[in-house]
């Protein structure tokens, strides 16, 4: 069989479903002869144009421009799309930030934390402008497959995977769903 | 056949089900073994029929019903679960999800929570709706309770069981829609509101809306809340003993819960107070893990148990033999069990032949026996279910409200359900949010005022037959003039006029009912009591005084009635040479004990805590003792109706001995021998001495 082509992304998040991606143990060793991570902060590649694949995956919600841009190109370019975590599927502890204007929180992070002196709010225009609220990313682009948890158990993210390379859109049983 | 038990057929998912008539759906159902989801039902309050998840569908009607409103029909034919009606409260549940922010990563609930339960049971793995991420505020002004706005889901629970279970209707709604929130009073903060935090409210949240501060975060991540222990035992904190179910994972105490469903016969239902609740969660005291002696440098040191009970023995042992039991005594904290209250006694009494054993609450005790002696009659309390039984209530000295919350609570729910007269005498920490009369009186007025009230009762014409008893009582106030003492204290011409009104009141009710503290503090609580036992037999009906007196410790009344507690005042001019404190908690011992301290050669102090104070620096040796969660036994309740078997709740860290065990031990080395030695020989002995029979 010709092996699945899977993106993953990390966008507004801590990478922790990542971790609990690589912490699948035996799990790994069955998929990893039937995929190919093409783009993946696990691998170090890191091409935002995607190539086709077969999966794409979305660890962390949505809150800069950046980030919506990404999760629109691969929307764009894979089949079926996984929101991994509750960062992406709910918004997360990033919607935090949400009641409080954008100015004051960048305000908060570059001046006013305890570990800043003398800060300045980065203004390079290369950056990325955060959006109005971070959102979770069904909430800019269709999502297929929902798999919450901070973060979810390596068995959720197990499952999911190999029911997607069975060809079935899974949807979690309630014991793999938990939101903490 | 009576009418109210005819049943009727309905039928449940294609079953045939006979059920009776005056019931809605969601009870049959439930009677029935059909599971049908819920969140602002709760079997202990009201049905509401505000969060629609309970909805069903009735005889094939386009439209679902809420099964926890709807009441069963004959013939009826009921469905509760289908795909139309799985669809309507998934999209139910998403609505509730995303009207605030319900982010259970970061919420202390979480795990433990009924929304998310039903989330994570309903298969909810994202939302269709989107929150409007719009901040809600926080209450964070009591220190036991939170309230989050932002994890409320408005289904009112916690505003009916306000309302009803404890009668005080602090919380309700305020705003309108998507603004709507649950407010203390009108719009205050929980700790200025009239809300006396017993945390029915928290208990009953299906959500973490409200949250206890005391151990959040302990149901752990995912599903493993199934390591919960959950143990059905009283609280012993105050001698109302109400009962308590104590949740317990890895002998670590997460919660204390009450009885919601309530239990009649208890103490408002089976409700807790905030000490019950929240005291032994908030206790943040040292412990004292092993037995500990103080070396010739003065320092502690680390001993065995053999090695320090040998110690305890031998000096003990010497100074009864040399110079008598005279120079020796004995004091153990009233919050004991019966059980260690009795081999406390034993051992110092039996053992040591000591001059003298007390409890730290002896004084008030005292002061108990000279007011009855000397208002001359046997002093019968009432139970405390006639507070709710009483159409006045009486609270002489607000310091009763304190020390046991759950008297204002049960006042409380007499006043705003059944309409009875709150009337207060004290100062104005009281808890009561809706007093009929008060007067402000500090503490040491309280004697003076209660003559006053006592002279203004006999004043008025009673309802009751003039006795040789009474005219003894005319007797001893003839001479108390009720304006010069309210002069004395301070208090206005209308302060008068509100005393006269007490009186009459008083005099008028048909159950009166009087609440009184009992501090301890020698002669003065002692003329307190004098007066109020005398006001109370004016209003005396069957064999039971219209009294309820609150006592300091938690087993007080067990001590007093075993013995433990001394009737004499601890002697002038003692003489002690060694003496044995069982403490229970940091409390220095009562200052008429104290009074020998400087003299001791030996001072011996066993208690689940380090010792602070003279007790630090008086003390050679110190002995490890359970706290009451670590220990089960018996427990005399307030007004010695009943003795009560509470269970352990948790384990003893390593290193420290079952209390009694300690106590035989010692006895041993005494060379007494005990007519009872195993843990059913000794409650059923203290029962004796407390019960009678």
């Amino acid at each position: 069989m010709e092996r699945a082509t899977i993106a993953t992304v990390w966008l507004e998040g801590c990478a922790g479903c990542h971790m609990s991606f690589l912490d699948i143990d035996e799990v790994l060793l069955d998929l990893l002869p039937r995929i190919e991570l093409t783009d993946s902060p696990i691998t170090d590649f890191k091409d935002f144009n995607f190539r086709r694949v077969d999966v794409g995956i979305i660890e962390g919600a949505i809150g800069n421009n950046e980030q919506l841009e990404i999760a629109r190109r691969l929307r764009d370019r894979c089949k079926i799309l996984v929101a991994w975590g509750d960062c992406a599927v709910f918004g997360g502890i990033n919607t935090l930030r949400n009641a409080i204007a954008r100015a004051d929180v960048l305000k908060c992070a570059y001046i006013d934390s305890a570990s800043t002196v003398d800060g300045i709010i980065p203004d390079d225009k290369e950056l990325p402008v955060l959006l109005q609220k971070t959102v979770p990313v069904n909430r800019m682009v269709e999502v297929d497959v929902y798999v919450p948890g901070c973060p979810p158990s390596p068995e959720a993210i197990a499952y999911s995977l190999t029911e997607i390379l069975e060809g079935r859109i899974p949807v979690l049983t309630a014991d793999m769903i938990h939101f903490d | 056949m009576e009418k109210n038990i005819e049943k009727i057929k309905i039928t449940l998912d294609g079953k045939d089900c006979r059920v009776n008539r005056d019931i809605t759906i969601l009870e049959a159902a439930r009677q029935h073994g059909i599971y049908i989801p819920t969140l602002c039902h709760h079997p202990a309050v009201s049905a509401y029929g505000g969060c629609r998840l309970c909805m069903v569908e009735v005889d094939g009607a386009p439209r679902l019903a809420a099964s926890c409103v709807t009441p069963v029909r004959d013939g009826m034919e009921v469905v509760t679960s289908n795909g139309k009606i799985i669809e309507s409260r998934r999209i139910v549940l998403e609505f509730l999800f995303s009207e605030r922010n319900h982010n259970c990563m970061f919420c202390g609930q979480s795990g433990d929570c009924e929304l998310q339960n039903l989330a994570y049971e309903m298969q909810m793995d994202h939302l269709s709706v989107f929150s409007s991420f719009d901040e809600f505020p926080i209450d964070i002004t009591n220190e036991y309770m939170a309230l989050d706005h932002n994890r409320c889901i408005l289904c009112g629970r916690c505003i009916r069981a306000c309302r009803e279970i404890t009668g005080a209707h602090v919380l309700d709604f305020v705003n309108r829609g998507a603004k709507s929130i649950v407010s203390f009073d009108l719009n205050e903060t929980r700790e200025n509101s009239t809300c006396f935090k017993c945390g029915v409210c928290m208990e009953i949240c299906p959500t973490g809306a409200i949250f206890s501060r005391l151990r959040p975060y302990s149901a752990v991540k995912g599903h493993d809340k199934k390591k919960w222990r959950k143990i059905e035992s009283i609280c012993p904190v105050c001698g109302m003993l109400c009962p308590t179910e104590s949740i317990v994972s890895d002998n670590t105490l997460l919660k204390v819960n009450s009885s919601p469903l309530g239990i009649a016969n208890k103490p408002d239902g089976g409700q807790l107070c905030c000490r019950g609740r929240f005291d032994v969660l908030a206790s943040t005291e040292e412990r004292l893990v092993y037995p500990m002696m103080k070396n010739q440098e003065g320092n502690w040191q680390k001993t065995g148990w053999k090695e320090a009970l040998g110690v305890v023995a031998e000096r003990f042992n010497h100074i009864r033999d040399s110079q008598g039991g005279k120079a020796l005594f004995g004091i153990a904290a009233g919050m004991y069990a019966n059980e260690n209250l009795l081999l406390f006694k034993e051992l110092m009494i039996r053992g040591w032949k000591a001059g003298y054993v007390d409890t730290f609450d002896g004084a008030a005790y005292r002061s108990f026996l000279a007011a009855q002696n000397k208002a001359d009659v046997t002093v019968r309390e009432s139970a405390f279910d006639a507070i709710a039984g009483a159409d006045a209530i009486f609270v002489f000295g607000s310091d009763c409200c304190r020390s046991h919350p759950i008297i204002p609570a049960m006042i409380t729910k007499s006043v705003m359900n059944k309409g009875a007269k709150a009337i207060v005498v004290g100062d104005e920490e009281h808890h009561l949010p809706k007093v009929h009369h008060f007067l402000p009186v500090p503490e040491e007025g309280l004697p003076l005022l209660a003559s006053a009230l006592l002279k203004k009762v006999l004043d008025l014409r009673l309802p009751t037959a003039e006795t040789p008893e009474r005219k003894k009582v005319r007797e001893s106030v003839r001479d108390i003039d009720p304006v010069q003492i309210m002069t004395h204290l301070g208090l206005d011409k209308k302060a008068i006029i509100t005393l006269d009104n007490m009186a009459n009141l008083f005099a008028s009710a048909v159950r009166p009912m009087i609440v009184t503290g009992n501090s301890g503090v020698g002669e003065k609580d002692s003329r307190r009591l004098l007066d109020i036992i005398r006001l109370a037999s004016l209003a005396s009906h069957g064999d039971a005084l219209p009294l309820i007196i609150a006592k300091p410790n938690g087993n007080s009344v067990a001590a007093w009635r075993i013995g433990t507690s001394s009737q004499e005042k601890p002697p002038k001019g003692n003489g002690w040479k060694a003496g044995f404190v069982l403490t229970a908690c940091m409390e220095d011992p009562p200052r008429e004990i104290l009074d020998g301290f400087e003299a001791l050669d030996f001072l011996v102090v066993a208690g689940p805590f380090v010792p602070k104070g003279i007790l630090a620096r008086k003390a050679e040796i110190l002995l490890p003792s359970p706290t009451w969660m670590e220990e089960d036994g018996d427990y005399a309740s307030m007004d010695g109706k009943q003795v009560v078997y509470k269970k352990k709740i948790l384990d003893a860290p390593d290193g420290v001995s079952d209390c009694r065990e300690m106590l035989l031990k010692l006895a041993e080395h005494t060379g007494a021998i005990f007519q009872y030695n195993t843990p059913d020989e000794i409650r059923q002995f203290a029962r004796q001495r407390i019960t009678g029979d």
